[in-house]
């Protein structure tokens, strides 16, 4: 069995990583792959934390059975997949737009919004 | 170390050298498409040594198809020079590899749907099938799901209409 430590641990690492891309990267799309590097890593975390939950006994927890339990988290998980999608949806449509725009990729292009 | 264990560093790895790799090189949009390639479906092989076949599915599917369209808009709007899509660039070698990774894990993937999927052992094997994710979606879970369906509907009506806008 993996341990949930083991799965926690990566998803924090893939967190952090994605969030230093976020921050020190000035290209569009590492920007866009970095904001999905996030989302896929909370639902890594979910359900390395539903493992962690199971393995805690095979009694119910406020009425829920185990396998409910790691079935909703996985389930949660699935969701938050696919928000990212939508996000990075709309994010690539944005990205289109300014690299019409622009010409470019670099975001330090991007000044409208400054103040 | 069980092989279990094993295959879950190794996705692991992959998936912190992808990560690491659009931190340190993601200066063109090639390398960051094919990142993202590579981190999608690492993580997807680790969400099927967990026993969430579902979700590796789900996730190799997403992984792959935003990639991939993230390949082609770069290319075809960005203007990526021809520099970068030459045979010798290593970029070209990351993609191969990205694609190897991409067939193995789809042949994982069918191996383990058609077989009696993931053991997991220990004092508690607990891996929900599809039916049990689908009692917990189209359950309790069933309004979230409708307004995630529409939040799908609203980006992509969204995306279309950002992308089709010329700006200025």
């Amino acid at each position: 069995m993996i341990p949930h430590e083991h799965v926690v641990g990566l998803a924090l690492l893939l967190f952090a990583l994605a969030i230093l891309t976020v921050l020190l990267r000035r290209g569009l799309l590492a920007l866009l792959v970095g904001v999905q590097g996030i989302f896929v890593s909370g639902a890594l975390a979910v359900v390395g934390f539903a493992q962690g939950h199971a393995a805690m006994g095979v009694e119910p927890i406020m009425g829920v059975e185990p396998l409910a339990r790691v079935s909703e988290a996985h389930g949660f998980a699935l969701l938050v997949l696919v928000v990212a999608a939508a996000e990075f949806s709309v994010g690539l449509a944005m990205a289109v737009a300014f690299m019409r725009k622009r010409g470019s990729v670099n975001v330090e292009s991007a000044s409208v919004l400054r103040w | 170390m069980s092989l279990e264990l094993a295959v879950f560093y190794f996705f692991g790895a992959l998936a912190v050298a992808a990560a690491s790799f659009l931190l340190v090189e993601g200066r063109t949009p090639i390398s960051s498409s094919l990142a993202f390639c590579a981190l999608g479906l690492a993580i997807a092989g680790v969400l099927q040594t967990l026993g969430a076949d579902f979700l590796a599915v789900a996730q190799w599917i997403l992984s792959l198809g935003a990639g991939l369209v993230l390949l082609v808009s770069s290319v075809m709007v960005a203007g990526v020079a021809s520099e970068s899509l030459d045979l010798a660039s290593p970029l070209r070698v990351l993609g191969k590899l990205v694609g190897g990774v991409a067939v193995a894990g789809l042949v994982g993937l069918l191996l383990g749907t058609m077989g009696d999927g993931v053991e997991l052992s220990g004092p508690i094997a607990l891996t929900p099938g599809t039916a049990d994710l689908g009692q917990a979606l189209f359950g309790a879970g069933a309004p979230l799901v409708f307004v995630l369906g529409l939040l799908l509907l609203v980006a992509l009506v969204g995306g279309v209409i950002l992308a089709k806008r010329r700006l200025g």
